[in-house]
């Protein structure tokens, strides 16, 4: 993962090195062996990551990418800019947020069904997720 | 004793113990805290070294000094954290640090000391070179049979009808309460124990189901 970091907080790297990198932090957070990480590998539900070991992933990326991750900004790469009542009333999350769910993650998308809550979140986050906001965050997107 | 028979319900009674945050005022005998370092002093340790010792603290006063030493700590680590943009992660964990200690009637603060790794020494002695030797160091021997005696005072204090909480949340103040304590080196503090009559039952933190943390090896096939 060290060896990766010079060309990895070079803007101008392959966007696979990006996947790399984030697929080999993963893997060593969750002491997984790098080939049962894959990116469509999702945190909790396939590599039994708890709720914690996201947090330790977040602080690596940072690190790794020198860039900074928001709790905030987590949530808004699942829902975008609706607001908690249009997204989730009552916690269980609507038919125009699944909508946007599927739209801002599309590789979680087979998860993305009725009656998930705004909760479980953060079990469809994937290997790709993380990644994808790097990238974004390197591109001065707001992610 | 425990008969076998009775395994699965000691078992349940196992998994019913809980980390105890609230209490209530009533006030812990002495001679229950003397069981408590009775089962502690009761548990295994790396050459029957017995590498612990126990700070037990009854005095109010002194319990009120330990807890707003802690609680210092953790309101300036608070304001630290709070300029970052983790703060809201970081959430209510500041209150894990000092808050059990706050309404505990008794305090347990556990100590141990390592010491000179033996079995190097032994190697060292037939002109061996240790370094090529994992040996009793190389797990902190000491410091984890301090911490099967914690486990076994935590025991105990469940059948005691007890609520505890080991913590590691004081080691923020941790200069402080050793010196409040008289802890000097080698001895080292190991967090604290909170101790009290519960005041109310908290509910059990999932576990891990136990295929993802054991590893069986029942046939040699995989040789
Ligand atoms: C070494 C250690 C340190 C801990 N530190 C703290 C702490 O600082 N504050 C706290 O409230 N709980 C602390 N705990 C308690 C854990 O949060 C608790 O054991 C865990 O959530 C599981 O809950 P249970 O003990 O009720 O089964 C600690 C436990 C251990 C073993």
């Amino acid at each position: 993962m060290s060896e990766l970091a010079p060309a990895a907080s070079d803007p101008a790297a392959p966007a696979a090195t990006v996947e790399e990198s984030v697929r080999a932090i993963i893997a060593t957070s969750l002491g997984r062996p790098l080939d049962e990480v894959h990116l469509d590998s999702a945190l909790m539900n396939d590599l039994g990551a708890e709720s914690l070991d996201l947090l330790d992933i977040v602080f690596c990326i940072e690190r790794e990418f020198a860039i900074e991750i928001t709790r905030g900004e987590m949530e808004r790469v699942a829902r975008g800019d609706m607001t908690d009542e249009e997204f989730a009333p009552g916690g269980l999350i609507s038919e125009a947020g699944l909508a946007r769910l599927r739209q801002l993650m599309p590789e979680a998308a087979h998860r993305i069904a009725a009656g998930l809550r705004a909760r479980e979140i953060l079990s469809l986050f994937t290997v790709q997720t993380f990644a994808n906001m790097v990238h974004g965050k390197r591109e001065g997107r707001q992610v | 004793m425990i008969d076998p028979s009775d395994a699965p319900a000691f078992l349940a009674w196992l998994q019913a113990r809980r980390s105890t945050r609230v209490f209530t005022d009533a006030p812990v005998p002495r001679a229950v805290l003397a069981r408590l370092i009775e089962a502690a002093i009761s548990a295994p340790s790396n050459t029957n070294r017995q590498p612990w010792r126990f700070a037990v603290v009854r005095a109010p006063a002194l319990r009120t000094r330990i807890a707003e030493a802690v609680r210092a700590k953790a309101d300036e680590i608070k304001a630290i954290i709070a300029r970052g943009h983790h703060a809201e992660d970081y959430g209510s964990y500041g209150d894990f640090f000092h808050e059990p200690l706050a309404n505990a009637t008794a305090i347990i603060v556990p100590q141990y000391r390592s010491y000179p790794d033996l079995i190097a020494n032994f190697i060292a002695s037939g002109g061996g070179d240790p370094a090529q030797y994992a040996t009793a160091s190389a797990m902190q021997a000491e410091l984890c049979s301090t911490c099967a005696a914690v486990m076994t005072l935590l025991t105990q204090a469940h059948a005691e009808g007890l609520g505890a909480c080991w913590m590691a949340g004081p080691m923020i103040a941790r200069d402080e309460i050793q010196r409040t304590l008289g802890i000097e080196a080698p001895w080292q503090m190991v967090g604290a124990v909170a101790l009290g009559y519960p005041a109310t039952a908290s509910a059990a933190p999932p576990r891990k189901p136990i295929d993802r943390v054991a590893t069986w090896f029942e046939d040699d096939t995989h040789e």
